[in-house]
This record gives C-alpha cells, structure tokens and sequence, in this order.
C-alpha cells in the first residue's frame, strides 16, 4: 500500500467514530459526567458509569421532566487533573451541559470544581473523599460521599478494639485521597490510643509494593491501613499475603469491589472496609436500586456503581424540582432538598457536604462483604 | 539488618524485568535509530495475550508463554514492515511522535478489546509464598530472575558467536560499511525488531503472573525503560543489564530511605549519570 492510499484509508476509518462522537440531541437537557474510563482507576470509573446511567435511564423512563428527556454525555478524565479539567471545559463550553458529575479522583474532582464554578453549573461528586474539598468556598460543589476524615470520626474506636493492639501502619495511594486517608484516620486513630509506627505512600502506577511491605514488616504494626482503587486493591492484598503479614488490615476504596473480588477470590477475606455503601444494607429505595441495577448489568452493585446513581439521582431530581433546565434553579435545588439514596437520605450543609445518610464498616467473608458496624453520618460543621 | 537480604531481592527481581524490557528497546533504538515509545505496549500486548489464552482459550501457562512471545514478534514484524520501514530515515521527531501515536493506539486497543478490569494469568505454580533466609518470595519472582539470567546468557553467546549476531554487531557499528559488505540491513531490522518486541512479551507474561495485567501498564513501562537506557548507556547491551538491576535496587533501597520519593530515585541517577558520565554507565556496544 502507497503512502497516500494507507493515509486515506486511516482516514476513512477515523471518519466514523468522528461522526459518531458529535450525535447528540437538541430536545433533550444535557447534564455531563467527567469519570476516569482509562488509565490505572479506569475499571471502577466504568462501575460508577453503570450507575449513572442507570439513574438517567430510570428518571426518563418516569416521563423525564414533563416529557423532556435528560441526555448524559460522558467524558474521560483519567483521574489526571489536567484532563478532567480539559473534558469538563469542553461539556461545559462546547456542550452547554446544565450539571457535572466527577470527577472520581479527589485531585481531579478538585481541578474540575474550579471550572464548575466559573461556568456557574452545579457540580456533584459521589467518590472523593479528600476532606478539603468542602472547604474551599464553592457554592457549586456537593459532595455526597462521607469524607475519610468523617469515616475515621465513626469507627476509630471499633477499629481499634478489632486490630488487638496500639500500633497500626498505613499503606496509601500517592493522592490527595490517600494522603488525607494518611492524615486524619492517623489522628482519629490516635484519639482512640493508636500508635503510628509507618506510613508508606506509593504510587498509583506502581505494581511492585514488595519494598513497601517490607518496610511495614520491619515496623510490625498490629494494624494496617490501606487506600486503594481496584487495581492497587488487587495488587495490596496479594503482595501483603505473599509476604505473609499478620496484621489486622483496613481499608477504603475498592475492597469489595466485584472486580476486586474476582481477582483476589479468598484472599482478601478478613480485610475489613470502611465503605460508603453495602448492597445488603436494608432500605427500601436500597432494595430497588440493586433490583434495577441487577436487571441492568446482571450484578450486584458496589459503592461505586451506587455512587455514580446517587450523583445523578441528585442532578436528574434537581431538575424536577427546579421545573427547568436552569443551571442556578438546579443549584438551589440540591441545596435546599433531601434526596433519597441507596445508603439513606442525603442532605448537604452550607458547604456543599452532605449528610444524613449511613455509612458500614464491612468484613470480607468467602469474598462477600458482611455489615460488622454502620454508623449514621450527623451534620458537620 | 535482618530484611537487607530481603531488600536486596526486591530490588534484583524488579530489576530484572527493568533489564527485559529495556534490553529490546537499546537493540531497536542502537540498530534502526528509532526511539520507540511504544516498547512498553509490547510488554502489555504479552501480558494480555498469555491473559488471553490461558484464562479465555484455556491453555497452560507455558504453552501460553511461548505463544504469546511468538504472537507478539509477529505483531513487531508486521509494524516492522509497514508503519517503521516508513519512517526509516526519518527524523527523530518523527519517529518518536509516530510511536507515540502507536502507543497511545494499542492501549486503547487493549482497553476496548479486553476492558479495563485488572485480570490476572493463571500461575503455573502451586505454592504461594516461599521463604529462604528469610527473605520471602513467590516461585513466580524466581521464575522472572532465572529466565532474565538465561536471557542474558543466550543473547551473549547468540552475539558473539552466530553469523546473525555478528551481522548485528557490524551494523550497530557502521550501518553504511554493513551495507556495503553484502549484510541484508532489511532482515536484520525485522529481526531486530522482533526480538526487542519478543522480550518486551516475554517480560509482560512473566510479570503478568505477579501483577496486575491492565491496558495502562505499558506507559509506565517505556518511561522506566527509557531511565533504564540512559543510565545504562544508549545503544550498550550490557549498559541495558546493568542498568536495570542498578534502578530496581536504588528503587528499592530508596523505599527505606524515603518511601514516597522511590519513583524520584531512578531519576536523580539518571541525573547522576547525564552529569559525570553523559554516555551512561557503559559506552557504546562492544
């Protein structure tokens, strides 16, 4: 094939998907979702899709608003900042999105919120937990998950009488979630008589922790906690029995993922989670979330896939409200009203955090999570 | 005192599979000139292909080896053949943006073909965890030790000795006076190239029984391979060797020093290098 021939051929094949990429709607309200749908956290980003979809699908097939329909656009954030920020300009500039949902990753959410507020467009965020996020003086941010410093505050005291002793280590993924994680668990943990005896940080990208884990090893902590998304979850938990330490092990983020489980099977039971969510916890609006979730993609969901239905719950919701597809109408909406959710009813408080709703400490057993604690999440300052 | 075995054994396994990949892309760069920024593509295209056929198709593991190295040479011939016989001759600006192109091509290829969940490929052993002088340490880590060593010994012995490996030797000296001397410079790129893609496989189905396999581990891979390069010397066999296990143990011992700047290790000997010795480690290929 001649150079020129091969370059118009590479061209015909690009000319579809460039097509295809630009379909959109005119009738419909356009609310965007910036999730990471590659790089290393592109697995459970997808989970949280699952469920944003879901709450679309479900809010349309109820008559929508008065018959209009809500049409989600998607874009990849890679959890890399730059980028969220870069795909939330262009849902926000090029497609006049009315609400942004994201960004996943607490350094991404962070970039990305900036950008809501300059556009002025309600920006909810159903996985970061970095605990300033909230604290920046943005009216168009909600964040509807507990946040690790609210997460520690509940279960300080049962995690320590369950690790069996003063010391615990921590093992977190290098980002504004894992280093907060590091941060506060360390000083609630310290409240309830902990003692820190290591904290080692690596980093996303990396698969072999062997140095870390001998690090922790040499500490001989009785407890250990972790950050970690699927990926590094999968990773964590084999290196860790590899190595075979004995240590009672906590952990936020994806340990009792599906994915998660698939990989590791029963060697991640034991570990206990500090989940936002639990499929079997008992709420009516709970039960027919996992019963549509089920019919949908033939799985149970996990705190992310509800994460992802609550955050779009939230906006669809707003908009009924609101009566109108006006950005500052959908923002007064989340802000004055309660939303029912899988984990109970969420409000938020003056600054964007939300509460009122119930988060579990979880216990991996025959790679199922089981409810060992729930705690209800008051009002913060 | 007691864990130096342990982190010295880290660092060797780790800097083994740095040495694997990087091996390759000195060969490709020293002979064809072509920084080639979708090495690490190649590692991830093995790791998924033994994924592939021993979870999907159902083969053993070591049938699985073999098949995917060989798989892989194949898809290195063919872009051989076609996108890199293009850009023989050109620019390294454009041959690196065409390989970037290429990367950023194949991961999404990956992604959309096998998904983004982590998967796993089925261990061919039984035990989990072994324990030696107290070290610890799984049969898969030896595994990847011992066939790095052997590795190292047949492409020392195929060099030296074979016409082919001379043939190499002599265009990695002078393309030009190689030509001119009747060596077919076009089959030993293919060749070249299919080996360095080879190992590239090799090192992914290896790894892919410790880590993870998931369509975004190549990215990391060229970049180490790229550090393992320079440190070692561009274009130096042994450079490539030496710098792998010189990275994966700063790496490691950079862990106890200061955990959360490991990754920051490998780049501040590059630095190292780049400043006292700016051909790396070990001159040019002997």
């Amino acid at each position: 094939m001649s150079k020129l021939s091969l370059r118009t051929a590479l061209f015909l094949t690009a000319l579809p998907m460039l097509v295809a990429g630009n379909a959109s709607f005119a009738d419909t309200i356009k609310v965007g979702a910036v999730y990471p749908l590659t790089g290393p956290v592109a697995e459970d980003g997808a989970v949280v899709l699952k469920g944003a979809k879901l709450a679309v699908k479900l809010f349309n097939d109820a008559g929508g608003l008065n018959g209009q329909k809500v049409e989600l656009l998607v874009e990849d954030g890679a959890c890399i900042p730059a980028q969220s920020v870069a795909s939330a300009e262009k849902l926000l500039s090029a497609n006049k999105v009315v609400g942004l949902a994201g960004a996943f990753c607490s350094s991404s959410s962070g970039a990305t919120m900036d950008v809501a507020q300059r556009y002025k467009v309600p920006m909810v965020a159903g996985i970061s937990t970095a605990p300033n996020l909230t604290e920046r003086n943005n009216r168009y941010f909600f964040r509807i998950q507990a946040t690790s410093q609210m997460l520690a505050d509940a279960f300080a005291p049962k995690m320590m009488s369950l690790a069996g002793g003063k010391k615990v280590a921590f093992l977190v993924v290098n980002d504004d979630w894992g280093r907060s994680i590091a941060q506060y668990y360390k000083t609630s943990l310290e409240h309830s008589g902990a003692e820190t005896v290591t904290t080692q940080i690596y980093d996303v990208t990396e698969t072999d922790l062997f140095s870390y884990i001998t690090n922790i090893k040499r500490a001989a902590p009785d407890a250990i906690m972790m950050a970690a998304n699927t990926q590094n979850a999968v990773t964590v938990t084999e290196q860790l029995r590899q190595m075979d330490v004995k240590s009672k092990l906590f952990g936020e983020g994806s340990f009792t993922a599906k994915s998660y489980y698939d990989a590791v099977g029963n060697k991640g039971d034991g570990i206990d989670g500090l989940m936002p969510y639990v499929p079997s916890f008992d709420n009516a609006v709970n039960k027919s979330f996992v019963e549509a979730y089920k019919a949908a993609y033939g799985e149970l969901p996990n705190n992310n896939a509800a994460a992802g239905f609550e955050e779009l719950t939230i906006l669809t919701n707003a908009i009924k409200s609101a009566g109108k597809a006006d950005p500052e109408a959908i923002r007064d909406a989340i802000a004055n009203n309660a939303t029912p959710g899988p984990s109970g009813e969420i409000k938020f408080n003056d600054k964007g955090q939300g509460y009122g709703f119930t988060v579990f400490l979880t216990r991996n057993e025959n790679a199922q999570p089981v409810i060992e604690a729930t705690a209800p999440v008051a009002k913060p300052n | 005192m007691e864990f130096i075995p342990q982190y010295i054994f880290n660092g060797l396994v780790v800097g083994c599979s740095y040495a694997l990949i990087a091996v390759g892309l000195t060969a490709i760069f020293g002979l064809m000139q072509i920084a080639n920024f979708a090495h690490g593509q190649f590692y991830m295209l093995g790791a998924f292909f033994a994924y592939w056929l021993t979870r999907i198709v159902g083969l053993d593991y070591w049938t699985g080896l073999v098949a995917s190295v060989l798989g892989v040479m194949l898809v290195g011939v063919v872009l051989e053949r076609t996108l890199f016989r293009i850009l023989r001759g050109a620019s390294l600006s454009s041959s690196i943006l065409a390989t970037i192109a290429l990367s950023i091509f194949l991961e999404n290829l990956a992604l959309y073909v096998w998904g983004a969940r982590p998967q796993k490929i089925v261990t061919p052993f039984k035990t989990g965890s072994l324990e030696f002088l107290g070290i610890f340490t799984t049969p898969e880590r030896l595994l990847m030790l011992l066939v790095t060593i052997a590795i190292v010994i047949l492409l020392q012995l195929g060099l030296r000795y074979t016409q082919t490996g001379k043939a190499i030797r002599a265009t990695f000296q002078q393309r030009e006076a190689a030509a001119l001397v009747g060596i077919d410079i076009d089959r030993l790129y293919t060749l070249t190239f299919a080996i360095g893609a080879g190992l590239a496989a090799l090192a992914g189905v290896l790894l892919g029984t410790i880590f993870v396999v998931q369509p975004a581990m190549g990215g990391v891979a060229t970049l180490k391979a790229f550090v393992v390069v320079t440190l070692g010397g561009i274009s130096s066999f042994a450079g490539g060797i030496a710098g792998g296990l010189l990275l994966g143990l700063g790496e490691s011992f950079g862990a106890i020093i200061a955990p959360a700047y490991k990754d920051a290790v490998g780049f501040i000997l590059v630095m190292l290098v780049l400043l006292y010795k700016p051909d790396g480690l070990f001159g040019k290929w002997s």
